[in-house]
């Protein structure tokens, strides 16, 4: 299959290019299979001024299964599950929205756009979604607390 | 004049530089130049039957007969060929002379006429000076434009119909050729790849190359993700905007042709899993459809709307053949009636013949039974409810296989040791206890003394089929518990219905005791009551106490009046509210003539057949009939 080879190209691309706000680095000198990436919060979001610590593992049928997500720094967010695996799927994430052509780099971006603008129709959190809605300023000072505490 | 003076020479010579394809005789002076025609603008054609090139609509409708035309936009025409003489004295005295032919003879021939004189206006227009590259250049100018052909009164060439496959085929060869000799970079690998090795989607011309494609459609056919076989484009089908547009849009998102994957070099019969499953999915998705009634067959019943698929799966363009999906909804919105609710009646008795497609079963969608032709009366009836050979299977599996601890997929071992691997979900463990075993040492299970499986690793090696293990301990499998509930239930039934058996017995005694004291005084109205209720005495015994499910087989039929009667008349007694222990009160064995017992019955038959008449009859004992297992209750 196509993969290592084109995981090493997005590797390149990535790292003589990376998305705004974030960095990429491998773990493992023999697995390519697993990214980190750190995540810096867009500086217009409760989020700023935090770095996010995100694992991407792409499943060995990649580029034709999405890469899966966890973040394994904590983040109050409704569109993150709130337990050790952090797991993110929304969009492209999903295995029935996901198409091969799509690169981390575009997961990456997303990941920063959600941040940003947190889409609590497709939440994972239910209730921090609801806060998100309802009670605006209460999740703002959430999700600063935790910034702070988990990701500075 | 020396040869090399001769300005044809120099022109012919020139010519070539420029167009290296040129044939040129130096010896007759002339030349030929095949001159491409791929207007900027597709051309428009359109292709009537028969009559002349200059056909219009209207002589071709007073021609008579059928008058069917095809608009084809064409890219790509067949080329043009110009021949062209340079005569002596040329070009200080005479025009050079040119032919104009055009592949398949599609230009028309005003046109040519008009293309060849323009040569001479030139050679008139420039004073008699070199003028080919001119008039070259001029052909060329006029092929882009198409010739001005689409300038028509019609707006299109028009040709014959017999012209098209050539055109046709000679425009999709040239695109493809085009295509080909071009390269592009593969969303999918990243890399840039040759035309040739690559695949433009028919629909929305997206580009991938073939290795991606092939893998990417033979996994998700084989994972049976049909909805996957679609563009793989990101944006292809969605239009940009909000999340709600996009999640309306994306259950339109096309899934491709067949023949697009057969293109690029998909195995066959993947191909056809793909559209298999494509149309299972649809049948399924179709409340209309109705089931063959074999359980061991269960196909879908033919029907007019899913044709079954065609051997050449190129050919595959039928109900709503996968380029046209997303009208699917459009056209159910339109003809509401043309699904119906299940369950009701259709109202031509000869709609409701269904045949199997797999097993060719000729069936009734209401009854669901072998077809009774179209005037037989019957009732609808729940195809989920379990038949005979259902409850035998669910039987059989219940003590016969030993169930997966994990996945509770039903296992049956046909030979060897105890220690199961799950086919499914690889689990280890004990067919008989249904234990989990421990993969690094399944067999300490067996060696653990003092517990039920000691050394009975072996134990069924030849299988379990229904018999037992040799010990006597019985093999119950995973379903131990499940078997044992299903024995003390059966034996509380029994002891029951003995029971009920030895009460009825001893009442029927009191009973016999008390009658014979008032025999003397009492033969009339009750003595018929009683006699019938003696008649039934061997059946009553086995009845078990109400409510609870017969644990006995099935018991023969009614077997004309008589039991009609008596059936009848239990009804009777229940209806009167005095149940059986005032029925039992009046009973008593009676000295009645035969005469008048036949007078009873024919009376009572007579009023059966009135409450029939009356569509009372429900008001039998339903008892009387309902034990028997092999009929389908019918709702």
């Amino acid at each position: 299959m196509a993969g290592n080879k084109r995981i090493m190209k997005e590797l390149g691309e990535i790292q003589s290019n990376p998305p705004d706000g974030v960095s990429i680095s491998l773990p493992s000198e023999s697995d390519f299979n697993v990214w980190h990436a750190t995540i810096s919060g867009p500086s217009d979001s409760v989020y700023a001024g935090g770095n996010w610590k995100v694992e991407i593992t792409l499943p060995k049928e990649y580029p034709f299964k999405p890469p899966q997500l966890s973040f394994k720094t904590k983040i109050y967010h409704p569109n993150v599950t709130n337990d050790e695996r952090g797991a993110m799927c929304l969009g492209m994430l999903r295995a029935d929205e996901w198409k091969p052509p799509n690169k981390i780099a575009d997961v990456l971006k997303l990941v920063r756009a959600v941040m940003a603008a947190p889409q609590p129709e497709d939440a994972v959190e239910t209730s921090i979604a609801e806060q998100f809605r309802n009670n605006r300023k209460e999740f703002d000072k959430i999700a600063k607390e935790w910034v702070n505490k988990h990701a500075k | 004049m020396a040869a090399s003076d001769d300005e044809r020479v120099e022109e012919l010579g020139s010519l070539e530089a420029i167009y290296p394809e040129l044939a040129s005789d130096y010896n007759n002076f002339t030349a030929r130049l095949e001159l491409a025609v791929t207007p900027s603008k597709p051309l428009l054609v359109r292709f009537i039957p028969q009559g002349s090139n200059s056909d219009t609509y209207a002589k071709a409708a007073t021609n008579g007969g059928a008058y069917v035309e095809r608009d084809v936009e064409l890219s790509h025409l067949p080329p043009l060929c110009l021949q062209m003489t340079l005569p002596e004295g040329y070009p200080a005295d005479s025009p050079p002379s040119v032919k104009l032919i055009a592949r398949y003879d599609w230009l028309p021939k005003e046109k040519i006429v008009e293309l060849e004189g323009q040569v001479r206006k030139d050679w008139e227009e420039y004073g008699h000076c070199q003028i080919l590259f001119v008039y070259i250049d001029y052909l060329q100018q006029e092929a882009e434009k198409g010739f001005g052909l689409d300038n028509s009164v019609d707006g299109c060439l028009i040709l014959t119909a017999t012209a098209e496959s050539q055109l046709v085929s000679y425009d999709t060869e040239t695109k493809l050729a085009t295509f080909n000799a071009g390269t592009y970079d593969c969303g999918i690998c990243l890399e840039p790849k040759k035309g040739s090795s690559c695949y433009k989607m028919r629909r929305c011309e997206h580009v991938f190359c073939l290795a991606c494609l092939q893998d990417f459609y033979s996994n998700a056919i084989t994972e049976g993700d049909v909805q996957g076989v679609r563009c793989l484009d990101p944006v292809c089908g969605k239009e940009p905007g909000g999340s709600e547009t996009r999640k309306r849009k994306r259950k339109t998102e096309r899934t491709l042709h067949p023949r697009e994957l057969l293109a690029m070099g998909i195995e066959e019969p993947l191909v056809r899993r793909y559209v298999e499953l494509k149309r299972k999915k649809k049948l399924e998705a179709d409340k209309g459809t109705v089931y063959c009634p074999r359980t061991w067959c269960q196909g879908p019943a033919k029907s007019p709307k899913y044709p079954p698929i065609p051997a050449d799966l190129s050919a595959y363009t039928t109900y709503q053949s996968s380029d046209e999906d997303s009208e699917s909804d459009g056209t159910d919105q339109n003809k509401p009636n043309s699904t119906r609710a299940v369950g009701t009646v259709p109202p031509d008795p000869s709609d409701r013949l269904a045949v199997c497609e797999k097993c060719s079963l000729a069936f009734c969608k209401v009854c669901y039974m072998g077809w009774h032709g179209p005037f037989a009366r019957c009732y609808p009836r729940d195809p989920n409810e379990l038949s005979v050979e259902e409850k035998a299977s669910y039987e059989y599996i219940r003590m016969n296989t030993s169930p997966c601890p994990t996945c509770s997929s039903p296992t049956q071992k046909t030979m060897g040791c105890n220690h199961m691997k799950c086919f499914q979900c690889n689990s280890h463990f004990c067919y008989l206890c249904g234990s989990w075993l421990d993969v690094q040492n399944p067999y300490i299970h067996f060696n653990k003394p003092g517990t039920p499986c000691y050394q009975r690793l072996w134990e069924l090696e030849e299988g379990d089929d229904g018999q037992n293990p040799e010990d006597g301990n019985g093999f119950a499998g995973g379903r131990g518990w499940e078997q044992m509930a299903v024995e003390v239930a059966r034996e509380a039934d029994e002891r029951e219905a003995e029971e009920a058996r030895v009460q009825m017995e001893a009442q029927r005694e009191e009973d016999r005791i008390a009658n014979e004291l008032l025999m003397a005084r009492d033969q009339e109205v009750v003595v018929q009551m009683a006699e019938v209720h003696l008649n039934d005495e061997p059946r009553a015994q086995q009845r078990p106490a109400r409510g609870r499910r017969n644990p006995f087989p099935a018991r023969p039929r009614a077997e004309g009046n008589a039991q009609a009667i008596r059936a009848h008349e239990r009804g009777g007694q229940r209806r009167d509210g005095g149940g059986r222990g005032a029925g039992r009160a009046g009973r008593r064995p009676a000295a009645v003539t035969e005469n008048q017992r036949e007078e009873r019955q024919q009376a009572e038959l007579q009023h059966f057949l009135e409450l029939a008449r009356r569509d009372e009859e429900d008001g039998w004992d339903s008892d009387e009939l309902g034990d028997d297992d092999g009929r389908f209750e019918i709702r």
